[in-house]
């Protein structure tokens, strides 16, 4: 038996401006017989799937690859990074 | 001072503001549910015991499992780079810092950072992770992470990485 769909029982409020706000009307009636809410949370949630696809997994193109392995497996020494790991904690915030 | 993971009912949100209203905005409105979905960790620096609660938080930072993929990588370069499934890059990501600005100007920043890498070091040594990368909020944001060890990450700007390997046995 198929299981129900989740309950959209979530608020989100956002602030637009009446033009936008009559943009989205219109597109709602023809994308979602005018459900404005349906529409925008269904674009929206696309959308955030996508940003969180491309911003959480990131490609290595064949443009950026010399560099990036170059970056990634250079030893040379990094005195700033040895200097912070040697500086105690300031007085006060002793952790 | 404890850092711990940021727990709402302890530590005070509402309270918190570093003067990045991103940096604020993201403590106040996202970290707390972005640690429940498993989607990030924050920590945050607090007063010691006795204190009040929800207490005062001193600065924060958060870590984010991030992952890059080369369907192009070879055996040489997995070994090299000893990531433990061919074509995936674990990394861990700097996603926050911020110190109230109350306590700013003493060096905290500085500490939250030493602790943030020590804790992400010891993750990508010990379950793999090739790198701790950032994207600073702004350029004041860049000094700092370059003055204390980052480098910029070609053609990835304006990220900014310290390799795993260059902090080894910190």
């Amino acid at each position: 038996m198929p299981s129900a769909l989740p309950r959209r029982d979530r608020r989100l409020e956002i602030r637009l401006t009446a033009d936008e706000r009559a943009l989205l009307e219109h597109a709602a009636i023809l994308r979602t017989s005018g459900d404005l809410s349906r529409m925008v949370s269904t674009i929206v949630v696309d959308a955030a799937r996508a940003i969180i696809r491309e911003h959480e997994i990131a490609e290595v193109t064949d443009e950026v690859r010399k560099d990036f392995y170059a970056a990634l497996l250079d030893t040379s020494d990094n005195p700033a990074l040895a200097a912070l790991f040697a500086k105690p904690n300031p007085q006060g915030y002793d952790f | 001072m404890p850092i711990e993971p940021l727990d709402t009912a302890l530590h005070d949100r509402a309270r918190f503001q570093c003067g990045v209203e991103v940096v604020d905005r993201y403590f106040q409105a996202v970290a707390r549910r972005a640690a429940d979905n498993f989607v990030a960790q924050t920590y945050v620096l607090v007063p010691a015991h006795p204190r009040d609660e929800p207490c005062e938080v001193i600065g924060y930072y958060t870590l984010v499992p991030y992952i890059y993929r080369d369907v192009e990588m070879d055996e040489a370069t997995a070994r090299a780079l000893k990531v433990k499934s061919l074509g995936s890059i674990p990394m861990v990501l700097l996603g926050q810092l911020g110190v109230s600005m109350a306590h700013q100007g003493k060096g905290v920043g500085t500490a939250l950072l030493r602790d943030a890498l020590r804790r992400s070091l010891y993750v990508a040594l010990s379950i793999g992770g090739v790198a701790v990368v950032t994207d600073p909020v702004n350029d004041g944001a860049a000094d700092f992470y370059i003055k204390h060890g980052f480098r910029p990450f070609p053609k990835q700007e304006p990220r900014l990485l310290i390799p795993t390997r260059a902090g080894a046995g910190r």
